[in-house]
């Protein structure tokens, strides 16, 4: 299914204060894949993930997505294939209720009323925040909202979903029912975090990205549990393939 | 007073900063410009009445000297 493929060609991209975050970004992931972005802070992660749905507009390079070419007017198209979860759910929660708030994306399908409200079900009952559906966003705790926003952008039915940083601020057991979700979730989907372990349970394959160039890519265990290439990037060995001793050389 | 405008300065960045946020976010979410409701705007009996009622308001104080009437209530004639 060719119209599930993204495809990042020679992306380069500087911000207007002239940081050049990407300095030529290629890759392609395919239909169902599951990919990993890991790197250092102010690597880049947030920046491509940012080209994904348009958010920004490459200075140079391509960005595809299926067959559609990334530009200013197809914007609207891409956003209905790609749904992307921001780094904080408070900027993305704007609404009076979290109902209003996971409907608002639905509405903007232009679905009926009683299928929206249906797509606000059953979103919020995969995120576990049913019993919240009356409540203000901003009065939530900072799980629930993290919670929240996942649905928002679930209730869309993406072809492809984009998180960054899912699982921070989340206790053990939100994060879990996270990595789930994104497990039941068939279609491609492709995750930003410094949490390895995530990446671990949940992606197959995973890019390293390193001052603006992808320096990895390959089958996430490969990567994953090579401690020279994690320590190049500031990261470390997941906890799981951490074995007593090794914990003990990370902390030296 | 350098410090209190550097302050407010700041203060309306971080305001602008996090407004282009959440309107970025609203753009991920197919928003086009109007905020979608789920309720149907359909025209019910209560908005006839209402209709009826405020054009029968204005009517009579179009031909009958309604405040003048009030006041004169209120004066008890005197006015």
């Amino acid at each position: 299914m060719s119209h599930h493929l993204l495809e990042f060609c020679d992306v380069r991209f500087r911000y207007p204060d002239g940081t050049e975050a990407l300095k030529g970004v290629s890759f392609l992931i395919t239909h169902g894949e599951s990919v990993g972005i890991v790197g250092a802070n102010g690597a880049g992660k947030s920046t491509v993930l940012l080209h994904m749905n348009g958010h920004l507009l490459p200075t140079s390079g391509a960005v595809n997505v299926g067959e559609v070419p990334l530009r200013k007017e197809t914007r609207p198209e891409i956003r209905r294939k790609v749904g992307v979860v921001f780094q904080h759910p408070d900027d993305q929660l704007f609404m009076p209720t979290v109902f209003d708030d996971v409907a608002f994306g639905p509405l903007n399908l232009g679905l009926p009323p009683d299928r929206v409200r249906e797509r606000v079900h059953e979103a919020l009952r995969q995120v576990n925040a049913l019993a919240l559906a009356d409540k203000p966003p901003h009065h939530l705790s900072g799980g629930q909202k993290s919670a929240v926003a996942i649905a928002t952008v679930i209730a869309m039915k993406p072809d492809i979903l984009v998180m960054d940083e899912p699982a921070a601020s989340l206790d053990p057991k939100s994060r879990r029912s996270v990595i789930n979700l994104l497990n039941s979730f068939a279609h491609t989907k492709i995750v930003a975090s410094h949490d390895l372990d995530l990446i671990l349970d949940v992606c197959a394959r995973c890019l390293v990205i390193r001052e603006g160039v992808i320096v990895a890519d390959g089958p996430a265990p490969d990567i994953l549990s090579d401690a020279t290439l994690l320590s190049e990037n500031n990261l470390e060995l997941p906890l799981t393939l951490q074995g007593r001793t090794g914990r003990e050389e990370a902390r030296r | 007073m350098g410090v209190f405008a550097r302050i407010v300065g700041t203060l309306f960045l971080r305001t602008v900063e996090r407004a282009e946020r959440i309107y970025g976010a609203m753009l991920a979410r197919g928003f086009r410009g109007d905020v979608p409701s789920m309720r149907r705007e359909t025209f019910r009996p209560s908005d006839a009445i209402f209709v009826l009622a405020a054009g029968g308001f204005f009517s009579l104080c179009r031909f009958v000297p309604v405040p003048r009437m009030i006041g004169h209530l209120l004066r008890g004639g005197a006015g």
